[in-house]
């Protein structure tokens, strides 16, 4: 089966001179959840950026269900939906409202994304705040709106970055059932997290960016081995950055 | 000496305080006057000279021959009340302050809010002494009210209608301290309703009973007020103000010089924000869905109706066609320009992953410009044409076919012009 995302040799960043990311490559399969560690600036929110193609990659590729963007925008746009870290809503609609223009956007039929809305608000226990405007919205609230819009459209794949922050205890149960119906209907979804504890229970894979290189990658279990059998994701996640720093620092001669 | 000392640093936080609520009202005035230029360099000043030129002919001459039937009683009731109820409060308060500013508190709201208050009570008297002053030898010649006028002092009744403005500035104040928005609300259209009825009392009543009238209803307010749990300092109030106050200067700027336009907080109008859904529901019309709710939630929405229904009234009860004509003008126009903010609206990056065309955008814009300048002039056109129409149908209808091009074609144009501009 196709990969749902697939990235090749990506160089890129803000500037051709200092590229962020430097020829990552990795593979995200339908059905399975794949985790983007790293240190603040190693470069996941660059990479997610390329991936949707709001940013433009100075080598490499990118392709989303087979194509790239400038091979197929309308089926590159259609086979991804994104939930960014910092809620990012319109204010002049309401809960209700966001959720049928992300249908429409979407080409959802209208029975359709209606019972999916209403299923969704009960998930997430939103039923009330449907008719609500963002600025009376919570900041976990304004959360779970991202993600019930994301899910509303179940497509092959799901990227997230930092999905949990501010969610209560309920939301991130409600999340987490939520991401394993969706990988059960075949989405892939590619997670970006600095709660690893989440990450190493839940994903099928991880891949560990650091001064956008990719350190490590693999199965939770890959990982922890590559960090001399840690215990932990946590231990394994200090290890591989601090021996690739160290690395990085012999290489200059420091 | 600990007193001292507490007196001397608070003395000290009170001038760092004034200093820094002088500097960004400094900040404010030269951003203002920055622009400044490009609104007199579009002929908007030349057209309010031209109307302030008129005001005065127009005011000089109904002296010299006062028309029997002159409306006296009308616009002096008006243009009073009207500055009777403007309560400007400009604190420069911003959202950081919240954090860095709440910790004096105090020093704040004895130092600069109270004062400022003060000022604004001195400044609303102020306006309405000479507001009155230019009235008063209308109010005695006009044959409307010269028997009112006649029967009281307009020394005193200057002193009473100033009292009713520094009361209204200092119920302003108080309303914006209450906590409980029912009860704010409740008391400001109270005070609103009170303030037009005190005056047209005042001007046109007998006197004694129009000052016991407005020592009434100024103590039945007052008595009302204090059931209401009120806020020492209502920092969120005073810091929502100030933000709507920046939007409304920098939406009148935006007419002529590109500004960017700062999200306000909508208005849920559920009396029109409905028809947007009965869109009929395909991808095609996703973005006119959303510029559409976008545009009827929107501040500008708001002055645009507010607008169009204060000209509609004046449209109404004018009877006289060449005010007519001008009204209806100035509707149209005014009103798109207000349309045209559409093309300054702009969305964070997730309305650009989605799979929709992102060309698509400017034509859902223009064609949501279109519809609403379109109603907008069949609206205005019908209650200003239909007292008219029997009398001057060529003009009306040439009146008709311009607004319906300026409406129907150039304003869809123009909007989107001006989002493709913003898009490059």
């Amino acid at each position: 089966m196709m990969p749902a995302l697939t990235i090749k040799e990506l160089t890129g960043g803000y500037s051709q001179r200092r590229p962020v990311l430097h020829g990552i490559s990795f593979a995200v399969e339908p059905g399975r959840m794949t985790g983007l560690i790293g240190l603040n600036g190693a470069g996941k929110s660059t990479t997610i950026k390329h991936i949707l193609g709001l940013m433009l990659a100075h080598s490499g590729e990118v392709r989303v269900a087979g194509v790239k963007l400038e091979e197929d925008r309308d089926k590159y746009r259609s086979a991804c939906a994104y939930v960014p870290e910092q809620p990012s809503l319109f204010p002049n609609l309401t809960v209700a409202e966001h959720l049928r223009w992300t249908a429409m956007a979407y080409g959802l039929e209208q029975g359709e994304a209606e019972r999916r809305a209403a299923k969704l608000a009960e998930t997430f226990r939103m039923d009330k705040a449907m008719g609500s405007l963002p600025d009376t919205l919570s900041k976990g609230m304004k959360q779970k709106v991202m993600l019930m819009n994301a899910l509303l459209v179940s497509p092959p794949l799901l990227i997230i970055d930092e999905p949990f922050l501010g969610l209560d205890p309920l939301a991130t149960r409600a999340l987490t059932g939520a991401l394993d119906d969706a990988r059960a209907q075949g989405s892939a979804i590619l997670l970006s997290s600095h709660i690893l504890p989440a990450l190493e229970r839940r994903a099928d894979s991880l891949v560990v960016l650091h001064q956008g290189r990719i350190i490590a990658s693999g199965t939770p279990e890959d990982v922890k081995r590559m960090a001399n059998g840690a215990a932990t994701l946590d231990d394994a996640f200090e290890t591989l950055v601090l021996d690739a720093e160290s690395e990085g620092g012999a290489k200059l001669g420091r | 000496m600990d007193a001292e000392r507490k007196a001397t640093v608070g003395g000290g936080r009170l001038e760092e305080l004034r200093r820094l609520r002088a500097s960004r009202a400094q900040a404010f005035r030269r951003e203002i006057a920055a622009h400044s230029r490009y609104v007199f360099q579009s002929g908007f000043g030349l057209v309010v000279s031209a109307l302030g030129i008129t005001l005065v002919m127009g005011y000089i001459r109904t002296l010299k021959d006062m028309p029997a039937d002159w409306p006296a009683d009308l616009v002096g009731w008006i243009v009073l009340a009207l500055l009777c109820l403007y309560t400007p409060l400009r604190t420069y308060l911003q959202p950081s302050d919240t954090v860095f500013v709440l910790p004096l508190e105090e020093g704040m709201l004895s130092g600069i809010l109270r004062p400022l208050v003060r000022r604004a009570m001195l400044m609303s008297a102020v306006r309405v002494l000479v507001a009155f002053g230019s009235f008063v030898p209308l109010y005695q010649l006009a044959p409307i009210t010269e028997g009112a006028a006649d029967s009281r002092s307009p020394w005193a009744l200057a002193l009473a209608l100033a009292g009713a403005a520094v009361w209204n500035v200092h119920a302003a104040w108080t309303e914006r301290r209450m906590a409980d928005t029912a009860w704010r609300i409740g008391l400001l259209l109270m005070r609103w309703i009170a303030s037009v009825a005190i005056v047209a009392a005042l001007l046109l009543k007998s006197f004694g009973l129009a000052l016991g009238f407005t020592a009434l209803i100024v103590a039945v307010w007052y008595l009302l007020s204090r059931l209401v749990p009120k806020h020492t300092l209502p920092w969120d109030r005073l810091i929502a103000e100030e933000g709507a106050a920046r939007r409304r200067w920098n939406r009148f700027l935006g007419w002529f010089v590109d500004l960017p336009t700062e999200f306000a907080r909508p208005a849920r109008r559920r009396w029109i924000a409905w028809t947007v859904d009965r869109l009929a529901w395909k991808r095609g019309n996703a973005w006119r869905y959303l510029y559409a709710k976008t545009m009827l939630r929107s501040e500008t929405f708001g002055a645009l109706w507010r607008w169009s229904v204060l000209l509609m009234l004046v449209l109404l009860f004018s009877g006289h066609p060449i005010v007519d004509l001008i009204a209806f003008v100035i509707a149209v126009l005014v009103g798109g320009l207000q349309i045209t903010e559409l093309g300054r609206v702009r969305f964070a990056e997730n309305a650009s992953v989605v799979p929709l065309a992102q060309d698509e955008r400017g034509r859902s814009i223009a064609s949501i410009a279109r519809i609403g300048g379109v109603l907008l002039v069949a609206l205005l056109w019908l209650v200003a044409s239909l007292p008219n129409w029997p009398f001057s149908p060529v003009l009306w209808g040439a009146a008709l076919i311009a607004a319906l091009f300026w409406a129907g074609w150039l304003l869809p144009r123009r909007v989107t012009k001006s989002f493709d501009a913003d898009e490059d």
